[in-house]
């Protein structure tokens, strides 16, 4: 159990700035996300708090400790990568029993470690295989299991997802969420998957840069997106940016959300559906008023190819 | 590489295309290690002179020196290639006359008015008769074995120099008074030579001899030359008062008695005056050898000679008889090539010179009264290889004493003689018919694994099967012509007894007599434990320091991989040489206690310790595979808490280990082929301390002409690098992790 603080902390690579004079704390037993497109520096990150990079300035505390100078292993931390990173010529039991070899543990207790941890990820039946016979998703979990075999203070995920096919992500995700409430270890998570990020965050940092750009619950930055980059990067589909002045809304560009843009019967502003997307349970129509395009998200389905439109003040948002 | 030797040998002398082809050939092969432009030009001159008398006629000089030119000559005669006369040493005579490869020339001497034999000297001349007395060459210029002498050295001691019936105690105590620490360094009293002519003066001496009367059976083990050897070992081992540089391989170095650092220096013959003649710090001379119960020296020799495979047999005899006469007789004594065969250039001027050193030139032609010849009905060759690796190890390692190195020498004399003895008995082979039932044998092999492979594919695989055999046609009729043919060939020939100068038709049955003789072989044995021991220590040396090169240089500057692979592309001649000074100089001995290159112990290790220069091959291979280990396993080992030197153990190896394996297998068979290295740096000395196994091969077949015998190694060999990489490869199923996901 620890709480991570970064302060001040930067990172260049070749003169080239990954993270500037990052300041964030993630709360003990919390699970942050850090979220934002690939080169913001959001991996970078993770990767000083692991300690396989060495910030330039600033400070890494885990637990309250300054841990810039130590190794991973000194960290209690474990780190579950992208691309799984097993070891190819060991068997899964061997796999999830190295943290513990290598930490000169009792063989004893990493047999039983190792066979409580297989039995909470489902992997008791794949002990005795090698990494190359598993599929995505047991390799993900034999990674998980190799991260947790150790009961470390801080996990670490880096993408720990992107690699699987749509249907496991979403299981693995549920899992990884189960694990850390049953856990209640704090937990740091890198994807640049929004919905991921919405999903799993007790608080997301998203970034953009190399700077934070904002931190806050999914709820707070859903609702109240501190920049544009912020409310157009989380959300799907997209926050329509459009003319306020052309529409009504005051001069100035505005956002707004797709589900937002609510159906009126005759005030509002008259737009034309250009195209419609038909998913089930809602339709995405594609709109033209006032000279600009926006999408509107509506539940069920929809016909008609002429539509007016009324933007709820309250969920107009106005960036700098 | 010996393809390229020759033909650039061939080539270099080869005089401008001639308008008009002319009708007769000539062709006249020179062993000629020095190459001497004087005594070229005079060989030239004497061939535009028998052109010129005998028109139509032309006369191709071939040239060639060096160690291994009996070799070459063999390999040409076994081509069949028409070489007319042959100018060789004694030894390389025999070799050729044992193996039936000369012309007897008698008949053309009896038809020849002439030929007045009383000309030459008689030993000499006679050195040169087959053993019904028929002549088969005729002699250039020869050398007895005397004694050289640093005369400022026995000054300074208050010596006098020597009387010429001095005796072997006075020997010894000119060597006991001279050896010690003087102003100027430590001196030595004898420089003693240590191969087969140069001991055969002490055995005479000493009442003893080689070989029975009827060359049946070696007498090394009767008292008189255990005696004479026990009388050197002393001078070696209880008086320490030998120097030990003077090996047969020691000769191309300069020695000590060069340096001034030796008093008596033999027994040697006439050819280190040319070596001597650059020595200006002191005075020297010749003298006779000392005797015991009687004066005794050998002689060296050089001969003209004509193969058998001669289309010119009357033509070949004239112009050896101009090469051994007067003219060239005389260019020969002049340059100082030896005494002249021609008694009357022997004893004139052109020979005596009394204007250069040594004054004592005469004691050359003196000392023949007491000369005695190797009788040219055995072959030296192999039996001075024999005996040589046992008198340095007595002699220079003090390994035996002399009843035990002359037994040792005697036995494998005799069962050399008596291999010989019975390989005459065999009986003829049926070449033919055993290379018929060989490609039979393997033609029924290919169709039995044609059929096991499975059964008849489909219209669609049999279309695409025929486009593979239509493309690897042509790479198979090379690898059956290059490489099935001649193993196959190899097969049969390690059935029979087989001389390559002699035609195929005549080789002898053996049936698997090559392979039991192996079980006898000491040398075979050796050659396994040295190869054996090499390959040991050199492969997983070899293996650790290519991977922590690896490694390290992996890290560094892309220039230091260059650096460290540019010893692969280096020749391995070259390499050799260069080490061959590395390990025989005098900061090694200071360094490592003793000099690598002449010492048992330390040679195989010396090797060893060479094979790293040649590391960069391996370390590239592991350079490639370092990279392309996935670099997130590192960082999960690190996060996982391995340590630096775990990583390497837990990550790195295993993701290593197809490289591993690679470069074990090809080390492996690598290490067991060792050949040009030992080639050119020991020939297998000292002693035999480092034979390694394809050098014996080749020795046995290009130098003592066993096809047979050296195809029978040839075969254990590659069954037993098949077994040992079948072995490897199926240990490996249990160690090398392969990438690559299992569907």
């Amino acid at each position: 159990m620890a709480r991570v603080e970064l302060e001040g902390v930067r990172k260049s690579f070749g003169g080239s700035p990954a993270v500037q004079a990052l300041d964030l704390v993630v709360e003990d037993g919390e699970l942050m996300v850090l979220v934002g497109p690939s080169g913001c520096g959001k991996s970078t990150t993770l990767r000083m708090i692991a300690g396989l990079e060495e910030p330039d300035a600033g400070d890494v505390r885990i637990g309250g400790r300054r841990v810039n100078a130590l190794e991973p292993r000194e960290r209690g931390v474990a780190m579950v990568f992208q691309n799984y990173a097993l070891y190819p010529h060991m068997t899964v039991r061997r796999n999830l029993g190295f943290p513990l070899r290598m930490a000169r543990r009792p063989a004893a207790e990493v047999a039983a470690r190792v066979d409580e941890v297989a039995a909470q990820l489902g992997l008791a039946a794949l002990l005795d295989r090698k990494p190359r016979t598993l599929s995505g998703g047991q390799m993900q979990r034999v990674a998980l299991g190799r991260a947790i075999v150790r009961r470390p203070d801080v996990f670490l995920f880096d993408e720990p997802l992107s690699n699987l096919d749509a249907k496991m992500r979403v299981e693995m995700r549920a899992e990884i969420a189960r694990l850390h409430a049953s856990l209640g270890t704090t937990m740091v998570y890198v994807t640049h998957d929004q919905e991921e990020a919405m999903t799993l965050g007790t608080r997301i940092a998203v970034f953009l840069g190399g700077e934070l750009q904002q931190l806050g619950t999914p709820r707070e930055l859903y609702e109240r997106p501190a920049n544009r980059f912020v409310g157009g990067f989380l959300g799907s589909p997209p926050m329509n940016f459009i003319d306020g002045g052309s529409l009504g809304l005051g001069a100035g560009e505005v956002g707004v959300r797709p589900q937002d843009v609510e159906l009126a019967e005759s005030d509002g502003v008259e737009a034309e559906v250009v195209r419609r997307e038909y998913l089930g349970p809602e339709t995405h129509l594609y709109c033209r008023a006032a000279g600009q395009d926006l999408l509107v998200v509506v539940r069920g389905s929809f016909r008609d190819s002429r539509v007016r439109l009324r933007f709820p003040a309250e969920r107009v948002h106005r960036f700098e | 590489m010996k393809g390229l030797l020759l033909a650039l040998s061939l080539a270099a002398p080869a005089p401008a295309p001639a308008p008009e082809p002319p009708e007769r050939e000539l062709r006249v092969m020179v062993f000629d290690p020095t190459s001497l432009t004087e005594r070229w030009r005079k060989l030239q001159d004497l061939a535009e002179r028998f052109e010129r008398e005998h028109p139509g006629v032309r006369v191709r000089l071939l040239a060639d020196g060096g160690s291994a030119s009996l070799t070459k000559l063999n390999i040409l005669l076994a081509a069949r290639e028409p070489i007319d006369v042959v100018w060789c040493d004694v030894v390389e005579f025999t070799s050729l006359w044992h193996d039936g490869a000369l012309l007897d020339l008698q008949p053309y001497f009896d038809a020849d008015s002439a030929w007045r034999p009383e000309e030459y000297f008689p030993g000499p001349l006679d050195a040169f008769r087959g053993s019904d007395g028929h002549l088969f060459g005729l002699p250039s210029t020869f050398t007895p074995y005397v004694m050289y002498v640093n005369r400022d050295i026995l000054a300074e001691e208050g010596l006098a120099f020597p009387a010429p019936e001095w005796t072997w105690d006075d020997l010894r105590d000119i060597a006991l008074r001279c050896t010690g620490e003087r102003e100027d360094g430590y001196r030595w009293g004898l420089s003693i030579t240590q191969w087969l002519q140069a001991l055969a003066p002490w055995i005479w001496q000493n009442g003893g001899r080689f070989l029975s009367e009827d060359l049946s059976r070696c007498t090394l083990d009767e008292p008189e030359a255990v005696e004479a050897l026990d009388f050197l070992l002393r001078l070696f081992h209880e008086d320490r008062v030998v120097a030990t540089d003077a090996t047969y391989e020691g000769q191309v170095t300069r020695g000590e008695f060069q340096a001034g650092n030796v008093a008596l220096y033999g027994p040697v013959g006439y050819w280190e005056v040319y070596r001597f003649k650059q020595i200006t710090d002191f005075a020297w001379d010749v003298h006779p050898l000392p005797r015991r119960q009687q004066a005794a020296t050998s002689v060296a020799l050089r001969s003209y000679c004509v193969t058998r495979y001669t289309g010119e047999p009357q033509l070949a005899y004239e112009f050896v008889r101009m090469l051994a006469g007067e003219d060239m007789s005389r260019t020969l004594a002049r340059i100082g090539n030896g005494v002249p065969g021609l008694r009357a250039v022997a004893e004139s001027e052109d020979f005596l010179r009394p204007d250069v050193a040594p004054d004592s030139e005469h004691v050359f032609i003196d000392v023949m009264e007491h000369a005695r010849f190797l009788p040219v009905h055995a072959s030296w060759r192999e039996i001075e290889s024999v005996v040589r690796d046992e008198l340095q190890g007595a002699l220079l390692f003090g390994k035996y004493d002399a009843e035990t190195a002359c037994r040792r020498m005697t036995d494998k004399v005799n069962a050399f003689l008596e291999r010989e003895r019975a390989d005459r008995s065999r009986p003829r082979a049926n070449v033919p018919l055993l290379g018929l039932a060989l490609a039979g044998a393997a033609g029924l092999a290919l169709l039995v694994g044609v059929r096991l492979m499975g059964p008849r594919p489909g219209a669609l695989r049999r279309r695409e099967e025929r486009a593979a055999a239509r493309l690897l046609a042509l790479w198979g009729t090379g690898f059956v012509a290059f490489t099935l043919g001649p193993m196959l060939a190899t097969l049969g020939l390690s059935l029979l007894v087989w001389t390559p100068v002699r035609p195929l038709l005549e080789a002898r049955w053996a049936g698997l007599d090559n392979y039991a003789e192996l079980t006898r072989d000491d040398a075979f044995g050796q050659a396994l434990a040295v190869t054996a021991s090499y390959t040991l220590l050199s492969v997983p040396l070899t293996l650790a320091l290519a991977l922590g090169l690896a490694v390290l240089v992996r890290r560094g500057l892309a220039v230091f991989r260059t650096i460290f692979y540019l010893p692969v592309v280096a020749s391995a001649v070259a390499v050799g040489v260069i080490w061959r000074w590395i390990l025989g100089s005098g900061f090694v001995e200071a360094a490592l206690g003793a000099k690598w290159i002449e010492s048992e112990a330390w040679i195989v290790p010396g090797f060893v310790l060479m094979s790293l220069w040649s590391i960069g091959g391996p370390m590239l291979v592991f350079l490639a595979a370092l990279q392309g280990i996935d670099g997130a396993l590192y960082e999960a080992a690190r996060v996982d808490g391995a340590s630096r030197w775990r990583q390497f153990l837990h990550v790195t190896v295993p993701q290593l280990t197809p490289a591993i394996l690679f470069n074990l297998v090809i080390g492996l068979i690598n290490a067991s082929q060792t050949f040009a290295q030992p080639y050119v740096m020991t020939d297998g000395g000292p002693g035999n301390a480092s034979l390694f196994y394809v050098l014996y091969l080749y020795r046995t077949a290009f130098r003592f002409h066993r096809m047979g015998y050296a195809s029978a190694l040839a075969w254990v060999l590659f069954v037993a690098l098949l077994a040992l990489t079948l072995l490897v490869m199926r240990s490996s199923r249990r160690w090398v992790h392969y990438e690559g996901r299992v569907a």
